[in-house]
Protein backbone atom coordinates (compact mmCIF):
# COMPACT_ATOMS: atom_id res chain seq x y z
CA UNK A 1 0.00 0.00 0.00
CA UNK A 2 2.89 2.66 1.04
CA UNK A 3 4.44 2.49 -2.41
CA UNK A 4 1.11 2.76 -4.48
CA UNK A 5 0.07 5.66 -1.81
CA UNK A 6 2.42 8.31 -3.61
CA UNK A 7 1.39 7.03 -7.41
CA UNK A 8 -2.30 7.52 -6.35
CA UNK A 9 -2.07 10.58 -5.08
CA UNK A 10 -0.18 12.01 -7.56
CA UNK A 11 -2.34 10.25 -10.40
CA UNK A 12 -5.06 11.97 -8.45
CA UNK A 13 -3.56 15.56 -8.56
CA UNK A 14 -2.96 15.40 -12.48
CA UNK A 15 -6.34 14.62 -13.28
CA UNK A 16 -7.89 16.92 -10.81
CA UNK A 17 -5.06 19.54 -12.10
CA UNK A 18 -6.24 18.86 -15.67
CA UNK A 19 -10.44 18.83 -15.28
CA UNK A 20 -9.62 22.24 -12.93
CA UNK A 21 -7.63 23.74 -16.24
CA UNK A 22 -10.07 23.07 -19.11
CA UNK A 23 -12.24 25.44 -17.44
CA UNK A 24 -9.49 28.31 -18.17
CA UNK A 25 -8.25 27.21 -21.46
CA UNK A 26 -10.77 29.44 -23.54
CA UNK A 27 -9.43 32.47 -21.46
CA UNK A 28 -6.02 31.90 -23.76
CA UNK A 29 -7.22 30.01 -26.47
CA UNK A 30 -10.92 30.86 -27.30
CA UNK A 31 -10.77 28.31 -30.73
CA UNK A 32 -10.02 25.56 -28.07
CA UNK A 33 -12.90 22.91 -28.53
CA UNK A 34 -11.01 19.96 -27.04
CA UNK A 35 -11.11 21.43 -23.55
CA UNK A 36 -14.33 21.33 -23.33
CA UNK A 37 -14.63 17.63 -24.06
CA UNK A 38 -11.89 16.15 -22.47
CA UNK A 39 -13.70 17.51 -19.22
CA UNK A 40 -16.48 16.32 -20.18
CA UNK A 41 -14.76 13.02 -20.80
CA UNK A 42 -13.14 13.08 -17.27
CA UNK A 43 -16.39 13.80 -15.37
CA UNK A 44 -18.10 10.96 -17.45
CA UNK A 45 -15.75 8.71 -15.70
CA UNK A 46 -15.73 10.10 -12.69
CA UNK A 47 -19.73 9.42 -12.86
CA UNK A 48 -19.04 5.71 -13.97
CA UNK A 49 -16.67 5.00 -10.97
CA UNK A 50 -18.69 6.61 -8.35
CA UNK A 51 -21.48 4.27 -9.40
CA UNK A 52 -19.92 1.36 -8.56
CA UNK A 53 -19.93 2.66 -4.57
CA UNK A 54 -23.88 2.07 -4.96
CA UNK A 55 -22.68 -1.66 -4.63
CA UNK A 56 -21.06 -1.27 -1.47
CA UNK A 57 -24.06 0.85 -0.34
CA UNK A 58 -26.20 -1.73 -1.06
CA UNK A 59 -24.11 -4.06 0.95
CA UNK A 60 -24.02 -1.94 4.11
CA UNK A 61 -27.55 -1.97 4.21
CA UNK A 62 -28.28 -5.06 3.93
CA UNK A 63 -25.73 -6.10 6.57
CA UNK A 64 -26.73 -3.75 9.01
CA UNK A 65 -30.25 -4.73 8.66
CA UNK A 66 -30.24 -8.09 8.34
CA UNK A 67 -28.23 -7.94 11.58
CA UNK A 68 -30.95 -6.22 13.41
CA UNK A 69 -33.12 -8.86 12.08
CA UNK A 70 -31.30 -11.39 13.67
CA UNK A 71 -30.85 -9.07 17.04
CA UNK A 72 -34.59 -8.37 17.36
CA UNK A 73 -33.98 -4.45 16.81
CA UNK A 74 -36.71 -2.40 14.48
CA UNK A 75 -36.88 -5.84 13.33
CA UNK A 76 -40.40 -4.50 10.91
CA UNK A 77 -39.15 -1.71 9.47
CA UNK A 78 -35.43 -3.39 8.44
CA UNK A 79 -37.71 -6.98 7.21
CA UNK A 80 -39.46 -4.47 4.96
CA UNK A 81 -36.70 -2.06 3.96
CA UNK A 82 -34.72 -5.40 2.94
CA UNK A 83 -37.88 -7.06 1.05
CA UNK A 84 -38.26 -4.01 -0.94
CA UNK A 85 -34.61 -4.04 -1.67
CA UNK A 86 -34.18 -7.86 -2.68
CA UNK A 87 -37.65 -9.15 -3.25
CA UNK A 88 -39.72 -6.60 -4.74
CA UNK A 89 -37.23 -4.52 -6.79
CA UNK A 90 -35.44 -7.60 -8.53
CA UNK A 91 -38.68 -8.90 -9.24
CA UNK A 92 -40.23 -6.04 -10.65
CA UNK A 93 -37.57 -5.73 -13.01
CA UNK A 94 -37.48 -9.58 -13.97
CA UNK A 95 -41.22 -8.87 -14.73
CA UNK A 96 -40.11 -5.35 -16.92
CA UNK A 97 -37.70 -7.76 -19.07
CA UNK A 98 -39.86 -10.59 -19.38
CA UNK A 99 -43.32 -8.09 -20.96
CA UNK A 100 -40.58 -5.77 -22.30
CA UNK A 101 -43.56 -3.03 -21.23
CA UNK A 102 -46.45 -4.45 -23.06
CA UNK A 103 -48.06 -4.66 -19.52
CA UNK A 104 -49.39 -1.57 -17.88
CA UNK A 105 -49.22 -3.61 -14.27
CA UNK A 106 -45.85 -4.82 -14.70
CA UNK A 107 -42.56 -3.60 -14.77
CA UNK A 108 -40.47 -0.11 -13.20
CA UNK A 109 -42.61 1.95 -14.83
CA UNK A 110 -45.50 0.01 -14.34
CA UNK A 111 -48.66 0.64 -12.21
CA UNK A 112 -47.33 -1.24 -9.21
CA UNK A 113 -44.01 1.00 -9.11
CA UNK A 114 -45.23 3.76 -9.71
CA UNK A 115 -48.13 3.50 -7.41
CA UNK A 116 -45.66 2.71 -4.48
CA UNK A 117 -43.71 6.08 -5.35
CA UNK A 118 -47.02 7.82 -5.97
CA UNK A 119 -49.01 6.69 -2.61
CA UNK A 120 -46.39 5.98 -0.34
CA UNK A 121 -42.86 8.02 -0.84
CA UNK A 122 -44.17 10.84 -1.88
CA UNK A 123 -47.25 11.51 1.23
CA UNK A 124 -44.69 10.33 3.49
CA UNK A 125 -41.88 12.99 2.50
CA UNK A 126 -44.91 15.70 2.05
CA UNK A 127 -45.81 15.26 5.60
CA UNK A 128 -42.40 15.19 6.52
CA UNK A 129 -42.22 18.36 5.44
CA UNK A 130 -45.35 19.89 6.60
CA UNK A 131 -43.95 19.33 10.17
CA UNK A 132 -41.39 21.00 9.44
CA UNK A 133 -42.73 24.65 10.27
CA UNK A 134 -43.92 23.07 13.85
CA UNK A 135 -40.21 21.88 14.40
CA UNK A 136 -38.62 25.23 13.72
CA UNK A 137 -41.13 26.72 15.90
CA UNK A 138 -40.17 24.38 18.87
CA UNK A 139 -36.67 24.64 18.50
CA UNK A 140 -37.23 28.76 18.34
CA UNK A 141 -38.99 28.56 21.89
CA UNK A 142 -36.57 26.22 23.02
CA UNK A 143 -33.38 28.02 22.05
CA UNK A 144 -35.22 31.38 23.41
CA UNK A 145 -35.28 29.39 27.08
CA UNK A 146 -32.22 28.10 27.11
CA UNK A 147 -30.01 30.87 25.66
CA UNK A 148 -31.46 33.56 28.09
CA UNK A 149 -30.91 31.90 30.49
CA UNK A 150 -27.41 32.71 32.15
CA UNK A 151 -25.72 33.07 28.95
CA UNK A 152 -25.16 36.71 29.27
CA UNK A 153 -26.52 39.80 27.39
CA UNK A 154 -25.07 39.20 24.15
CA UNK A 155 -26.79 35.75 23.76
CA UNK A 156 -30.17 36.87 25.08
CA UNK A 157 -30.08 39.92 22.74
CA UNK A 158 -29.64 37.12 19.61
CA UNK A 159 -32.39 34.90 20.73
CA UNK A 160 -34.34 38.15 20.76
CA UNK A 161 -33.94 39.64 17.46
CA UNK A 162 -34.21 36.24 15.95
CA UNK A 163 -37.54 36.09 17.29
CA UNK A 164 -38.59 39.70 16.50
CA UNK A 165 -37.47 39.10 13.13
CA UNK A 166 -39.29 36.07 12.73
CA UNK A 167 -42.40 37.61 14.09
CA UNK A 168 -42.35 40.85 11.56
CA UNK A 169 -41.36 38.18 8.87
CA UNK A 170 -44.32 36.30 9.75
CA UNK A 171 -47.35 38.98 10.17
CA UNK A 172 -45.59 40.78 6.89
CA UNK A 173 -46.13 38.18 4.80
CA UNK A 174 -49.84 37.14 6.06
CA UNK A 175 -52.59 39.58 6.01
CA UNK A 176 -53.69 38.86 9.62
CA UNK A 177 -54.75 42.87 10.39
CA UNK A 178 -56.74 42.84 7.14
CA UNK A 179 -60.18 42.24 9.15
CA UNK A 180 -59.68 44.38 11.62
CA UNK A 181 -59.64 47.23 9.53
CA UNK A 182 -55.68 48.57 9.91
CA UNK A 183 -54.19 49.53 6.90
CA UNK A 184 -51.29 51.28 8.48
CA UNK A 185 -49.84 48.77 10.75
CA UNK A 186 -50.40 46.30 7.48
CA UNK A 187 -48.58 48.56 5.09
CA UNK A 188 -45.68 49.17 8.02
CA UNK A 189 -45.17 45.76 8.80
CA UNK A 190 -45.45 44.22 4.85
CA UNK A 191 -42.61 47.55 4.36
CA UNK A 192 -40.54 46.14 7.37
CA UNK A 193 -40.70 42.94 5.98
CA UNK A 194 -39.27 43.82 2.76
CA UNK A 195 -36.88 45.97 4.27
CA UNK A 196 -35.45 43.03 6.59
CA UNK A 197 -35.47 40.31 3.26
CA UNK A 198 -33.78 42.79 0.85
CA UNK A 199 -31.41 44.98 2.90
CA UNK A 200 -30.47 42.51 6.47
CA UNK A 201 -31.16 38.93 4.72
CA UNK A 202 -29.64 39.50 1.32
CA UNK A 203 -26.64 41.16 2.69
CA UNK A 204 -25.91 38.40 5.39
CA UNK A 205 -27.08 35.55 2.75
CA UNK A 206 -24.36 37.02 0.33
CA UNK A 207 -21.79 37.14 2.90
CA UNK A 208 -22.18 33.64 3.71
CA UNK A 209 -22.59 32.18 -0.11
CA UNK A 210 -19.06 34.13 -0.69
CA UNK A 211 -17.23 32.59 2.33
CA UNK A 212 -18.66 28.98 1.46
CA UNK A 213 -17.46 30.29 -2.43
CA UNK A 214 -14.26 30.91 -0.81
CA UNK A 215 -14.32 27.57 1.31
CA UNK A 216 -14.86 25.21 -1.48
CA UNK A 217 -12.48 26.54 -3.56
CA UNK A 218 -9.63 26.58 -0.90
CA UNK A 219 -10.69 22.96 0.05
CA UNK A 220 -10.21 21.92 -3.38
CA UNK A 221 -7.05 23.67 -4.35
CA UNK A 222 -5.93 22.23 -0.96
CA UNK A 223 -6.79 18.53 -2.10
CA UNK A 224 -5.01 19.41 -4.97
CA UNK A 225 -1.83 20.98 -4.42
CA UNK A 226 -1.10 18.90 -1.26
CA UNK A 227 -2.68 15.94 -1.65
CA UNK A 228 -0.37 13.75 -0.24
CA UNK A 229 -0.49 15.03 3.44
CA UNK A 230 -4.26 14.37 4.42
CA UNK A 231 -5.97 12.81 1.40
CA UNK A 232 -7.80 9.36 1.11
CA UNK A 233 -4.75 8.42 -1.15
CA UNK A 234 -2.19 9.10 1.29
CA UNK A 235 -1.61 5.84 3.40
CA UNK B 1 -14.78 35.32 -21.11
CA UNK B 2 -14.40 38.30 -18.30
CA UNK B 3 -15.94 35.52 -15.32
CA UNK B 4 -13.30 33.15 -16.35
CA UNK B 5 -10.70 35.51 -15.99
CA UNK B 6 -11.54 37.05 -12.99
CA UNK B 7 -12.28 33.29 -11.38
CA UNK B 8 -8.36 32.47 -12.57
CA UNK B 9 -7.01 35.61 -10.69
CA UNK B 10 -8.96 34.29 -7.39
CA UNK B 11 -7.65 30.90 -7.87
CA UNK B 12 -4.07 32.12 -8.39
CA UNK B 13 -4.40 34.20 -5.30
CA UNK B 14 -5.72 31.31 -3.10
CA UNK B 15 -3.42 28.83 -4.93
CA UNK B 16 0.10 30.73 -4.21
CA UNK B 17 -1.46 31.61 -1.01
CA UNK B 18 -1.48 27.92 -0.10
CA UNK B 19 1.73 26.95 -1.22
CA UNK B 20 3.26 29.70 0.45
CA UNK B 21 1.69 29.36 3.69
CA UNK B 22 2.00 25.36 3.58
CA UNK B 23 5.79 26.04 3.28
CA UNK B 24 6.23 28.25 5.85
CA UNK B 25 4.04 25.97 8.20
CA UNK B 26 6.29 23.09 7.40
CA UNK B 27 9.92 25.37 8.12
CA UNK B 28 7.48 25.68 11.63
CA UNK B 29 6.50 29.33 11.55
CA UNK B 30 3.15 29.00 13.70
CA UNK B 31 -0.15 30.26 11.74
CA UNK B 32 -2.62 32.03 14.04
CA UNK B 33 -5.79 30.54 14.32
CA UNK B 34 -9.02 32.54 15.47
CA UNK B 35 -11.18 30.71 17.87
CA UNK B 36 -13.85 29.10 17.06
CA UNK B 37 -16.39 27.34 19.50
CA UNK B 38 -17.88 24.67 17.57
CA UNK B 39 -15.38 23.06 16.33
CA UNK B 40 -12.91 24.17 19.93
CA UNK B 41 -15.95 22.21 21.98
CA UNK B 42 -15.98 19.00 19.65
CA UNK B 43 -12.55 17.29 21.25
CA UNK B 44 -13.92 18.24 24.83
CA UNK B 45 -17.27 16.90 23.97
CA UNK B 46 -15.66 14.00 22.43
CA UNK B 47 -13.80 13.19 25.97
CA UNK B 48 -17.06 13.17 27.91
CA UNK B 49 -18.47 10.70 25.70
CA UNK B 50 -15.37 8.32 26.10
CA UNK B 51 -15.58 8.87 29.84
CA UNK B 52 -19.30 8.32 30.49
CA UNK B 53 -19.22 5.43 28.16
CA UNK B 54 -21.89 6.61 25.43
CA UNK B 55 -21.51 6.94 21.96
CA UNK B 56 -21.66 9.92 19.56
CA UNK B 57 -23.40 10.33 16.44
CA UNK B 58 -22.02 11.96 13.01
CA UNK B 59 -24.19 13.03 9.98
CA UNK B 60 -22.31 13.50 7.26
CA UNK B 61 -25.48 14.72 4.93
CA UNK B 62 -26.76 14.09 1.65
CA UNK B 63 -23.41 14.85 -0.50
CA UNK B 64 -20.86 13.00 -2.24
CA UNK B 65 -18.00 13.25 -4.24
CA UNK B 66 -17.78 13.73 -7.84
CA UNK B 67 -20.67 16.31 -7.91
CA UNK B 68 -20.98 19.99 -6.83
CA UNK B 69 -21.36 19.15 -3.47
CA UNK B 70 -17.80 17.35 -3.67
CA UNK B 71 -15.40 19.92 -0.72
CA UNK B 72 -18.56 20.18 1.65
CA UNK B 73 -18.78 16.98 2.17
CA UNK B 74 -14.84 16.72 2.24
CA UNK B 75 -15.26 19.12 4.73
CA UNK B 76 -17.70 17.08 6.65
CA UNK B 77 -15.05 13.75 6.75
CA UNK B 78 -12.57 15.95 8.15
CA UNK B 79 -14.86 16.11 11.15
CA UNK B 80 -14.47 12.92 11.10
CA UNK B 81 -10.96 12.43 10.50
CA UNK B 82 -10.29 15.15 13.76
CA UNK B 83 -12.59 12.45 15.55
CA UNK B 84 -11.49 9.08 14.75
CA UNK B 85 -7.55 9.02 15.76
CA UNK B 86 -8.77 9.45 19.22
CA UNK B 87 -11.92 7.07 18.88
CA UNK B 88 -9.66 4.38 17.63
CA UNK B 89 -7.52 5.03 20.13
CA UNK B 90 -9.80 4.32 22.76
CA UNK B 91 -11.76 1.82 21.31
CA UNK B 92 -15.58 3.98 20.92
CA UNK B 93 -16.44 4.37 17.31
CA UNK B 94 -18.64 6.92 16.83
CA UNK B 95 -21.79 5.91 14.70
CA UNK B 96 -21.48 7.48 11.01
CA UNK B 97 -24.54 7.95 9.00
CA UNK B 98 -24.22 9.07 5.06
CA UNK B 99 -26.55 9.11 2.30
CA UNK B 100 -24.41 8.91 -0.57
CA UNK B 101 -22.30 5.66 -0.93
CA UNK B 102 -19.51 7.71 -2.24
CA UNK B 103 -19.22 9.24 1.45
CA UNK B 104 -19.96 6.17 2.59
CA UNK B 105 -16.46 4.41 1.15
CA UNK B 106 -14.19 7.60 2.14
CA UNK B 107 -15.80 7.26 5.88
CA UNK B 108 -14.91 4.02 6.11
CA UNK B 109 -11.60 4.51 4.81
CA UNK B 110 -10.84 7.17 7.13
CA UNK B 111 -12.26 5.17 10.06
CA UNK B 112 -10.17 1.90 9.20
CA UNK B 113 -6.76 3.82 8.71
CA UNK B 114 -7.27 5.78 12.02
CA UNK B 115 -7.93 2.30 13.68
CA UNK B 116 -4.83 0.98 11.76
CA UNK B 117 -2.41 3.52 12.74
CA UNK B 118 -3.42 2.97 16.32
CA UNK B 119 -2.75 -0.43 15.88
CA UNK B 120 -5.82 -2.11 16.08
CA UNK B 121 -7.14 -2.93 12.55
CA UNK B 122 -9.61 -5.70 13.97
CA UNK B 123 -11.39 -3.10 16.61
CA UNK B 124 -12.37 -1.40 12.77
CA UNK B 125 -16.13 -1.99 12.56
CA UNK B 126 -17.33 -1.13 8.90
CA UNK B 127 -21.39 -1.05 10.14
CA UNK B 128 -19.93 1.99 12.39
CA UNK B 129 -20.83 4.10 9.08
CA UNK B 130 -24.06 3.35 7.58
CA UNK B 131 -25.78 4.11 4.73
CA UNK B 132 -29.24 5.20 5.90
CA UNK B 133 -31.18 6.55 2.40
CA UNK B 134 -30.02 8.15 -1.27
CA UNK B 135 -32.22 10.85 -0.98
CA UNK B 136 -32.29 14.16 1.89
CA UNK B 137 -35.62 13.54 3.48
CA UNK B 138 -35.69 9.74 3.73
CA UNK B 139 -31.96 9.94 5.27
CA UNK B 140 -33.48 12.16 7.65
CA UNK B 141 -35.87 10.21 8.57
CA UNK B 142 -33.62 7.03 8.49
CA UNK B 143 -31.36 9.32 11.20
CA UNK B 144 -34.09 10.23 13.63
CA UNK B 145 -34.89 6.63 13.99
CA UNK B 146 -31.45 5.75 14.15
CA UNK B 147 -30.94 8.59 16.99
CA UNK B 148 -33.92 6.99 19.21
CA UNK B 149 -32.89 3.85 19.21
CA UNK B 150 -29.21 4.91 20.17
CA UNK B 151 -27.31 5.65 23.70
CA UNK B 152 -25.91 8.91 21.82
CA UNK B 153 -25.00 12.01 23.78
CA UNK B 154 -23.91 13.72 21.06
CA UNK B 155 -24.88 14.66 17.74
CA UNK B 156 -22.66 16.11 15.43
CA UNK B 157 -23.92 17.27 11.97
CA UNK B 158 -21.41 17.87 9.08
CA UNK B 159 -21.22 18.03 5.42
CA UNK B 160 -24.84 18.80 3.04
CA UNK B 161 -27.53 19.02 4.25
CA UNK B 162 -31.24 21.26 3.33
CA UNK B 163 -34.01 21.99 5.61
CA UNK B 164 -34.38 18.63 6.38
CA UNK B 165 -31.67 19.15 9.09
CA UNK B 166 -34.22 20.63 11.38
CA UNK B 167 -35.98 17.17 11.75
CA UNK B 168 -33.13 15.60 12.84
CA UNK B 169 -31.66 18.71 15.05
CA UNK B 170 -35.47 18.10 16.39
CA UNK B 171 -34.88 14.88 17.01
CA UNK B 172 -31.71 14.96 18.94
CA UNK B 173 -33.05 18.20 21.33
CA UNK B 174 -35.97 16.27 22.36
CA UNK B 175 -33.26 13.29 23.68
CA UNK B 176 -31.38 15.86 25.46
CA UNK B 177 -28.10 15.22 23.60
CA UNK B 178 -25.33 17.85 22.64
CA UNK B 179 -25.83 19.06 18.91
CA UNK B 180 -22.53 20.64 17.02
CA UNK B 181 -23.16 21.55 13.27
CA UNK B 182 -20.91 22.94 10.56
CA UNK B 183 -23.28 23.28 7.26
CA UNK B 184 -22.92 25.37 4.16
CA UNK B 185 -26.48 25.93 3.09
CA UNK B 186 -28.20 28.81 4.15
CA UNK B 187 -31.56 26.92 4.13
CA UNK B 188 -30.16 24.04 6.53
CA UNK B 189 -28.50 27.63 8.84
CA UNK B 190 -31.55 29.41 9.15
CA UNK B 191 -33.22 25.82 10.48
CA UNK B 192 -30.52 24.83 12.65
CA UNK B 193 -29.46 28.13 14.53
CA UNK B 194 -32.12 27.77 16.96
CA UNK B 195 -31.55 23.79 17.36
CA UNK B 196 -28.19 23.66 18.06
CA UNK B 197 -25.51 24.43 20.56
CA UNK B 198 -22.80 25.42 18.72
CA UNK B 199 -23.26 25.88 14.99
CA UNK B 200 -20.33 26.63 12.45
CA UNK B 201 -21.74 28.71 9.81
CA UNK B 202 -20.94 28.91 6.18
CA UNK B 203 -17.15 28.65 5.46
CA UNK B 204 -16.19 28.01 9.06
CA UNK B 205 -17.13 24.43 8.29
CA UNK B 206 -14.32 24.35 6.30
CA UNK B 207 -11.92 24.53 8.91
CA UNK B 208 -12.18 21.50 10.85
CA UNK B 209 -9.08 20.12 9.93
CA UNK B 210 -7.21 23.17 10.92
CA UNK B 211 -8.81 22.94 14.34
CA UNK B 212 -9.72 19.26 15.14
CA UNK B 213 -5.68 17.80 13.98
CA UNK B 214 -3.96 21.03 13.40
CA UNK B 215 -2.28 20.08 10.00
CA UNK B 216 -0.42 22.61 7.93
CA UNK B 217 -2.30 22.32 4.61
CA UNK B 218 -5.37 22.87 6.34
CA UNK B 219 -4.24 25.42 8.40
CA UNK B 220 -2.82 27.08 5.43
CA UNK B 221 -6.09 26.86 3.22
CA UNK B 222 -7.98 28.63 6.38
CA UNK B 223 -5.67 31.44 6.11
CA UNK B 224 -5.49 31.81 2.50
CA UNK B 225 -9.22 31.93 2.52
CA UNK B 226 -8.68 34.74 4.80
CA UNK B 227 -6.42 36.38 2.43
CA UNK B 228 -8.56 35.87 -0.75
CA UNK B 229 -11.58 37.52 1.25
CA UNK B 230 -9.58 40.73 2.61
CA UNK B 231 -8.61 40.80 -1.42
CA UNK B 232 -12.58 40.73 -2.35
CA UNK B 233 -13.31 42.93 0.44
CA UNK B 234 -11.42 45.57 -1.24
CA UNK B 235 -12.85 44.83 -4.50
CA UNK B 236 -16.17 45.00 -3.31
CA UNK B 237 -15.68 48.18 -1.61
CA UNK B 238 -13.57 50.12 -4.59
CA UNK B 239 -16.63 48.94 -6.71
CA UNK B 240 -19.33 50.02 -4.07
CA UNK B 241 -18.22 53.14 -2.66
CA UNK B 242 -18.29 54.99 -5.59
CA UNK B 243 -21.65 54.11 -6.86
CA UNK B 244 -22.89 54.81 -3.40
CA UNK B 245 -21.21 58.22 -3.63
CA UNK B 246 -22.64 59.03 -6.58
CA UNK B 247 -26.15 57.97 -5.57
CA UNK B 248 -25.63 60.08 -2.25
CA UNK B 249 -24.45 63.07 -4.34
CA UNK B 250 -27.60 62.98 -6.97
CA UNK B 251 -24.84 61.95 -9.65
Amino acid sequence: VKTRAPLLAVFTAVIGGLTLLTYFVPVFLPEANWAESLRGGLVEWAIIVAAFALLAGVANLTRVHAANIVRGHSRLNSFVLLASMWVMAPLLYVADMVYGGKSLAQGVSGVYMTSLYQYILVPVQATLVALLPFFLALAAFRAFRLRSTGRGTGATLAVFLFLLTAIVVLLGQVSLFKPLNLPILEERLSAARAWLMQVVVMGGMRGILLGVALGVTATALRVLIVIGQDSPASD
Amino acid sequence: MLEQFVGLILLLILGISIVVLVGSALVGRRLHLRPLHGYQALPVQLGRVIEEGQSLHLCLGSGGAGGSDTATTLAGLAVLDGLAEESAATDVSPLVTVADPTTLMMAQDILRRAYARQGNPKGYDPTSVRYVAAAPLPYAAGVMELLSGQEASTNVMAGVFGAEAALIADQGAQLGLTQIAGVADPAALSVLYPAVNHLAVGEEMFSAGAYLRGLPAHIASLRAQDIARGVLFVFILLLAVPQALSKLLGG
